[in-house]
């Protein structure tokens, strides 16, 4: 009459050999999660296989917009470092209460323009009049460089005129890929995108000058979370090496600029 | 080779978990809704299809309020079990539990529903209690509807995204799962790691459907 029972039995020890399975993958070497924002994405992947090859320990990377990672850190996610394309969320982190010590500022980043057509004339002009359907921003809210594009483009009076081709990436790394299959026709990213071997040979790029305000402070903050799992020599050896001159001189092939 | 399928292996834990306890949770739900009065019934009903008609994002967002630290269930978990509820593991078995369950309750209740009186007023003249009509005549005729069920609500966890994106964020070993990874993949450019991701989704979606259809139609025709 019960034939449900061995399907019971069956779902039962499913469910403990399941359980089993997950509490087991935990055991493993020490690792340290890096929260990063998207830009820093690709250069961080090379610094993990280099810092991986070369010491015990394992480097978990889990990238998004600056802003989404610090709503995350807030409500308690579990990630020992954060590395922000800026320094307002670091610090406004630290203010709140969630971070260790001070921020610092490991690298300068840079904004870039890229377009499917080529840019004859200075940006601006080039823009105002505006052959462009579709232009790629990171969402200003969440993202230091979308806030970025968005300040160079109302300081040169652009924003009114083009607001209504603008779409909106949830992070630099969405952005890189509407650029990657073509859905935008122009797009404000990172420096790291114009480096990345996937973009590189496509359509035209160009370095929006550093001389505005809008751009100028394109530090990128680091900050050691007070939520942190992994131990403290393991982050402070994590954090020696993000300052040696190999991880440095990576960044700098991918368009960062050293910081003193 | 290992990294690029981690994703998996957590969709498939996930998965598995979600369906042997939804499968525990959705039998008493049944004797609920089945034995309750007539008046509350639709709504019973309402509230278990929620999920269904519900955007992930809306779940995702309830629960992020409930289960995070400051969140009256993350807080007790947080101090009786040490355990953190968001962006973890146990935090999407809870998540898909509500996700997947009108996939689970909705199979079998109608086809108990379906079944003729005749079955249930047999039992009460044989002087079977309610559960024990429930567990030895109703659940036994419909044993195809519960496989139903298992399966249906395996492949709708497989294929979760939102409320994991709000509630567990994108941690490998933790929380990526094979949707997240797909997401991932694309946001990181490899648009190759992608590819495979999404082909073996697809693939199984499809083989899960099929087996669903072609088991159900072999069914009809043997019923008689």
């Amino acid at each position: 009459m019960m034939k449900s029972k061995p399907l019971c039995l069956s779902l039962l020890i499913t469910l403990v050999s399941l359980f089993t399975v997950h509490s087991q993958s935990f055991a493993q070497e020490e690792a340290i999660r890096l929260a990063v924002a998207a830009n820093l994405l690709s250069p961080m992947q090379q610094l993990k296989e280099k810092y991986e090859s070369q010491y015990q320990n394992k480097l978990i990377l889990i990238p998004g917009s600056s802003g989404k990672l610090t709503a995350q850190i807030m409500n308690g996610a579990p990630y020992d470092i954060f590395l922000s394309a800026d320094m307002m969320y670091p610090n406004k982190l630290l203010k709140e209460g969630y971070g260790k010590g001070k921020v610092e500022i490991f690298t300068k980043g840079k904004l870039v323009f890229w377009s499917k057509k080529e840019i004859d004339k200075p940006l601006k002009d080039w823009l105002n009049q505006s052959h462009v359907k579709s232009v790629a921003i990171a969402r200003p809210e969440l993202a230091p460089y979308g806030r970025r594009a968005r300040g160079w483009l109302q300081e040169n009076k652009l924003w009114g005129k083009i607001k209504g081709q603008i779409i909106y990436g949830e992070s630099i790394g969405q952005v890189n890929q509407y650029i990657r299959s073509g859905a935008v026709d122009a797009a404000f990213t990172a420096v790291s995108a114009r480096h990345a071997p996937e973009l590189r040979n496509r359509g035209h790029w160009m370095e929006i000058e550093n001389s505005t305000s809008a751009t100028e402070c394109l530090n990128h903050g680091l900050l050691v979370l007070q939520q942190a799992k992994a131990s403290q020599a393991g982050i402070q050896h994590f954090l020696l090496f993000l300052r040696s001159e190999d991880a440095q001189q990576l960044l700098q092939n991918f368009g960062y600029e050293k910081v003193n | 080779m290992s990294e690029l399928l981690q994703p998996f292996v957590l969709s498939l834990e996930l998965a598995g978990i979600t369906t042997v306890l939804l499968f525990l949770l959705a039998i008493p739900l049944v004797y609920l809704i089945y034995f309750a009065q007539s008046a509350i019934k639709p709504l019973l009903k309402a509230v278990v299809s929620m999920p269904l008609v519900l955007p992930p994002t809306v779940l995702g967002y309830y629960l992020l309020i409930i289960l995070r630290p400051e969140g009256w269930l993350g807080k007790l978990s947080d101090q009786l079990f040490d355990l953190r509820l968001v962006f973890s593991f146990p935090g999407l078995v809870i998540g898909s539990l509500i996700f997947s369950l009108p996939f689970m309750v909705n199979p079998i209740l109608s086809a108990i529903e379906n079944l003729p009186a005749s079955y249930k007023e047999a039992a009460y003249t044989l002087g079977k209690s309610r559960w024990n009509t429930l567990w030895h005549v109703f659940l036994p005729n419909v044993r195809s509807s519960v496989i139903v069920g298992l399966v249906m609500t395996f492949a709708h966890t497989i294929g979760e995204f939102g409320v994991i994106l709000m509630i567990g964020g994108n941690i490998p070993e933790e929380t990526r799962v094979a949707s997240i990874a797909i997401y991932n993949e694309v946001e990181m450019l490899n648009f190759d790691n992608a590819n495979i991701y999404a082909t073996i989704l697809l693939l199984f979606s499809f083989v899960v459907l099929f087996c669903v259809y072609f088991y159900q139609n072999r069914r009809v025709e043997g019923v008689i």
